[in-house]
């Protein structure tokens, strides 16, 4: 029989996915609740009801190529209305976690930022990095005078290293997201409108959900996400500073010649940019890790892989601005000390970015413009 | 013994302001010639009911006419040694007073009717003679599974004898065979031993209970206190005596090799639940083909069950069943898959606990589904195709192993397919008259009754024996015959042992009751039975034929031979018998047909139609009750008479009343059809046989059949009463007065 589709259950999965923070999948009973108080599930074939089954029966192949459990904004309304106790919006959370963990590159990646044993290893790398380049430049000293963090990591070492880093997640989430857009069109949900031209796909997909991403508005269609929407809203905007900052400098650097032109002057609208960033991150940050703290666990649960990840984050974001005022309070040893620590910790942000919950900012967006695409969209 | 009527009126709860008092005294003492008629203001009071008891020591009256609330009211007050004193209860209060208007000339004549109907029945009731033989106080039961095993203990603790029959050569039954059963206590997470082991260790060292396994019953003759029992074991046959019966014969597994399309048979590695059991207790799951483990295996539940073509119904085990042996297979290989395909999962009570445990195992897989086949791959694997699935698709599944969730078919029922039901023996020419749908009793070499109607117990739907199920679990329709656990219908351990502790309880009951000569449920405590005056039977086996309880046995000649432990005292034969022989000593054909007499019909020029109505005192008599507890008002010319059940209806009455000039008459009994509520199962259905035949008499007489309707209600129906009187009425008055008025 043609239309009869073969099921093969994936054991493994199910335990990856219970593993990944799923724990209550097997609860589910398909009663369809969760689909029914759900704000942003479309109308035909709604997830997370179905995504549910699929996770209980190991159906992997179906999950990775499912553009709906990037839909979901995790209110978690799914999970508080739930008759048997199971949790969608922690299902499909872990879901996510084991989908983009499955398509990065290189994969042994995702296993090392999934696990708290390899933490130590994956900050210990940026920190021997470093280290070694800093003592074979000969800069493993305190530098004398004014603090100037160039004099103490010169622009040579530490600009290659985070533009080869940036090469090599780039090549990463190519890869990456390659496969998934991949798997999506051979998914359950094939494209409705193939042979499109690329001007009229970024009109028409890419182009409305960056717009809805900036304007962060499917967030607002989650009646209980007013919270969360602020305080992701800060990071979202904190981290487009900081990327803004971050351009502008590398720009005079390089392009304007300006090699000395660090540290900026507190007046200087490039510097006021970067601490009003740096001050909404620590916001959006300390709303988030509260909001987490303060959770109800029969709502939901945070994993590993959303602590690990918020707390680099907010250790970023402190790093930075501490880095900047043990400068302006002028206390070397100090200044030096923790602007080291805050480029091992930028490092581990970019550089595992393709590996750890940093990598939703790219699944997501893609997940939803192939929504966008499809017709999946509500 | 003369008779001595005492006639004592409340004028309580509202009736002495609403009737002429001394007028109704009148109809007692003038034209009934009573010779103590007494008033007073709230009989059912310490001062008012001395006055009865008071005229009962010092007067001699030995007959009492209570003409006060109604008959279910107060009857720990106004009760008497029926086998001493007869008592006539005339219902003035729900039946007149609160239910039309006070002081009006209709309610009067309606009280005065009521006055009247009540003398009359009192001046023919006699005193009771209950029915006394030698009682057997043993209890008899058959089946030695659960059921069987705790309704034996439960008999014995409450100290009775009990002979427990058993036909394997071991007792234990089915739960035996298990190898653990699913959560029975608090928190109901964790699979637990059947504790079988300990309960036929507890049967066998308990002196009062004599077991013979290994063995069968023969033979069951005799009647509730006086069974005489042929048990044969080994070969030899033995006889003995008990006063009530448990059946708990429990259930078989149904065919699987009816299963085809499921691959039973056709496939060897296609098994049933029933082999799972087996395999736990050996400890490997292997397929039957080659002897290597399982490591994937599906479970189809409702395997034949709830399906038109196999079982109809639901076994309520087999969900539990099969999450248990999914648990079993788990534990032993961590890394095997098992499916469970149902149509509902079906975990009833506290066992939704368990469900869900199971559910959490992240090696089951469930959903609800249609399987539509059963085949086998080129490797040898099981491959099931199942239609609309919860995953949203048809789906096919391939499993090493295939389990099918098969149900329960009772013991009593195995036999039934084979069978077609049992047609009356009725002669040809009388064919035809009177047929109510025929009992279906399956020889099921169970009991083996030496009764005239069969050798088993009726059954009712699927093979399972009939009992009153609404009201009265376990009652069979052979009365001091209990039915007990799976054979009476599909449930777990748990629910046996409750249900084989009610069926225990209900055969000492039984034969108490019994022993004092007293009826069983629904008239409990009865000391009447019915009386036959054999000279003038004709030997037409109505009764015989038509007793649901199978209470007439019949000699070679056709001859009724009764026994009267059996009679449920329904009066259904009384309704059945052309010759009008079959009495109690408190109510007859003579009896209620002089009620019929007694109502006073006003010439047609009064304009004041007469309608009776026969109301069966299980449910729409008491309906009629809360009409008046309702104050909800009808029509006042219609007359009441209580039955036993509307199968007392006999013919004579409906010629009586018409002849009289009654202008219609109304019967209204329970539900009957497969759903009942006829307190004496078909009572109401063969008064509306026999009512079918009375219409083509009334043709004859040029008596239009409408003046007759025969109606169906149940209790929660009670406010549709009025508006039934107030139609008939007017169907009636359609009709015209009856024509046999003025002769």
């Amino acid at each position: 029989m043609a239309d009869r589709q073969l099921i093969e259950p994936d054991l493994d999965f199910v335990k990856k996915v219970i593993g990944f923070g799923g724990e209550t999948l097997k609860k589910c009973f398909q009663c369809a609740t969760c689909s029914v108080v759900c704000n942003l599930s479309p109308d035909n074939e709604p997830f997370p009801r179905k995504e549910m089954i699929w996770a209980q029966w190991g159906l992997k192949d179906k999950l990775l190529k499912d553009p709906d459990i990037w839909l979901c904004h995790q209110c978690n309304d799914c999970s508080v209305y739930c008759p048997r106790g199971a949790k969608p919006g922690d299902v499909l959370a872990a879901i996510r976690n084991y989908s983009f963990m499955h398509f990065s590159f290189p994969s042994f990646m995702g296993k090392l930022l999934s696990e708290g044993k390899y933490l130590p290893l994956l900050l210990g790398f940026p920190i021997v990095l470093l280290l070694f380049l800093l003592g074979v430049t000969g800069h493993l000293n305190i530098p004398e005078g004014e603090i100037v963090f160039e004099k103490f990591v010169p622009h040579y070492i530490v600009d290659p290293v985070f533009i080869l880093v940036s090469i090599f997640v780039a090549i990463s989430l190519a890869i990456g997201v390659t496969r998934f857009w991949k798997g999506m069109s051979e998914g359950v949900f094939p494209s409705a409108s193939k042979g499109l031209s690329i001007g009229d796909f970024v009109k028409s997909h890419v182009i409305p959900t960056l717009v809805d991403i900036v304007k962060h508005s499917k967030f607002m269609d989650c009646d209980r996400n007013r919270f969360r929407y602020l305080a992701h809203l800060l990071i979202f905007y904190s981290f487009a500073a900081l990327a803004v900052v971050t351009g502008v400098v590398f720009f005079g650097i390089y392009f304007l010649g300006l090699e000395h032109m660090l540290p900026l002057a507190q007046w200087n609208p490039v510097k006021l940019l970067a601490n009003l960033g740096a001050i909404a991150l620590i916001t959006g940050c300390t709303i988030v890790i509260s909001n987490r703290l303060k959770e109800d666990e029969a709502k939901s649960k945070s994993t590993y892989l959303d602590w690990v990840f918020i707390i680099i984050v907010y250790l970023v974001a402190i790093s930075g601005l501490l880095t900047e005022i043990v400068r302006l309070v002028n206390i070397p040893v100090l200044a030096y000390s923790i602007y080291f620590i805050h480029l091992v910790l930028v490092f581990y942000l970019i550089a595992y970015l393709p590996f750890s919950k940093f990598a939703h900012m790219i699944y997501r967006t893609v997940a939803l413009v192939y929504a966008s695409y499809s017709g999946r969209e509500k | 013994m003369d008779k001595k009527i005492g006639v004592y009126i409340c004028s309580g709860c509202d009736i002495g302001d609403s009737l002429d008092m001394d007028a109704l005294a009148n109809v007692a003492t003038s034209e009934y010639k009573v010779p103590i008629c007494k008033n007073h203001p709230m009989l059912c009071g310490k001062e008012g009911s001395s006055i009865i008891n008071n005229d009962i020591q010092k007067e001699g009256v030995n007959t009492v006419v209570i003409a006060a609330c109604s008959p279910r009211e107060k009857m720990e007050i106004f009760s008497y040694d029926p086998t001493v004193i007869s008592m006539e209860r005339v219902n003035l209060r729900e039946h007149v007073v609160w239910c039309h208007p006070p002081n009006d000339e209709d309610t009067q004549m309606l009280a005065e009717d009521y006055m009247r109907m009540g003398l009359v029945k009192a001046q023919k009731m006699e005193p009771l003679e209950p029915f006394s033989e030698e009682i057997n106080k043993t209890i008899l039961v058959v089946g030695g599974g659960i059921t069987g095993m705790t309704s034996a203990l439960e008999a014995a603790k409450a100290g009775s004898d009990v002979i427990l029959v058993e036909k394997e050569p071991e007792l234990g039954g089915w739960m035996a065979k298990l190898w653990k059963q699913f959560p029975k206590d608090p928190p109901y997470l964790d699979l637990q031993e059947t504790g079988i082991d300990s309960k036929i260790i507890e049967v066998k060292s308990n002196t009062k209970i004599n077991v013979y396994t290994g063995a069968k019953i023969e033979k069951t003759e005799g009647a509730p206190g006086m069974f005489d029992i042929t048990i044969s074991q080994n070969g030899n046959s033995e006889k003995v005596k008990a006063g009530a019966i448990v059946e708990a014969t429990g259930w078989q597994p149904y065919d699987a090799s009816k299963l085809d399309h499921l691959g039973f048979g056709k496939y060897p590695n296609v098994v049933t639940n029933i082999t799972v059991e087996e395999m736990a207790s050996k400890g490997k799951f292997t397929k039957p083909s080659d002897g290597k483990e399982a490591k994937s295996i599906a479970f189809i539940q409702c395997a034949g069950s709830r399906d038109s073509e196999h079982l109809p119904y639901c076994s309520s085990y087999c969900c539990l069943t099969s999450l248990k042996q999914a648990k079993y297979i788990r534990e032993q290989n961590g890394d095997a898959k098992v499916y469970i395909l149902y149509k509902d999962i079906r975990t009833l009570a506290q066992n939704e606990i368990f469900y869900k445990k199971i559910q959490e195992d992240e090696g089951i897989f469930l959903t609800k589904g249609d399987v539509v086949g059963v085949t086998e791959d080129s490797e040898k694997n099981m491959v099931i195709d199942v239609d609309n699935t919860l995953l949203g698709e048809n789906i096919q599944i391939k499993a090493e192993m295939v389990v099918l969730a098969t149900g329960m078919v009772p013991a009593a029922g195995i036999e039934m397919k084979e069978v077609a039901p049992v047609e009356t023996e009725a002669p040809p020419d009388e064919k035809k008259e009177e047929e109510t749908p025929a009992d279906i009793i399956i020889p099921s070499d169970i009991l083996n009754l030496d009764y005239r109607q069969g050798p088993e117990l009726p059954s009712l739907m699927y093979g399972f024996p009939d009992s009153h199920y609404i009201c009265f679990p376990y009652e069979s329709r052979r009365t001091g015959i209990y039915v007990a656990g799976c054979g009476r219908q599909p449930m777990d351990s748990s629910a046996c042992t409750d249900d084989a502790a009610g069926a225990a309880l209900k055969a000492i009951q039984c034969i108490e009751l019994t022993s004092q000569g007293k009826a069983l449920h629904p008239r409990a405590g009865d000391m009447s039975y019915p009386d036959l005056y054999m000279s003038r039977c004709t030997q037409c086996k109505r009764c015989t034929e038509e007793c649901p309880f199978g209470v007439y046995n019949e000699d070679e000649k056709g001859n009724p031979l009764p026994n009267p432990t059996r009679c449920r005292r329904c009066g259904i034969c009384m309704g059945s018998c052309p010759e009008r022989i079959i009495s109690f000593k408190d109510y007859s054909v003579d009896i209620i047909g002089s009620m019929v007499k007694a109502v006073e019909v006003p010439d047609e020029d009064e304009e004041k139609p007469r309608v009776i109505a026969f109301l069966c005192e299980n449910d729409a008599y008491p309906s009629l009750d809360i009409v008046g507890r309702k104050r909800l008002s009808y029509n006042p010319y219609i007359r009441v008479i209580p039955l036993r059940c509307l199968g007392n209806v006999n013919l004579v009455w409906i010629a009586d009343a018409l002849s009289k000039g009654i202008d219609g008459i109304i019967l209204i009994g329970c539900k009957y059809g497969d759903d009942y509520q006829c307190h004496y199962i078909k009572g109401s259905e063969l008064a509306n046989y026999r009512l079918e035949k009375i219409k083509e008499t009334l043709d004859r007489l040029v008596l239009e059949s409408e003046r007759v309707r025969v109606l169906e209600l149940s209790i929660d129906e009670y406010d549709k009463l009025p508006g039934i009187f107030d139609d008939f009425l007017e169907t009636i008055e359609e009709v015209g007065p009856n024509p046999y008025k003025d002769f």
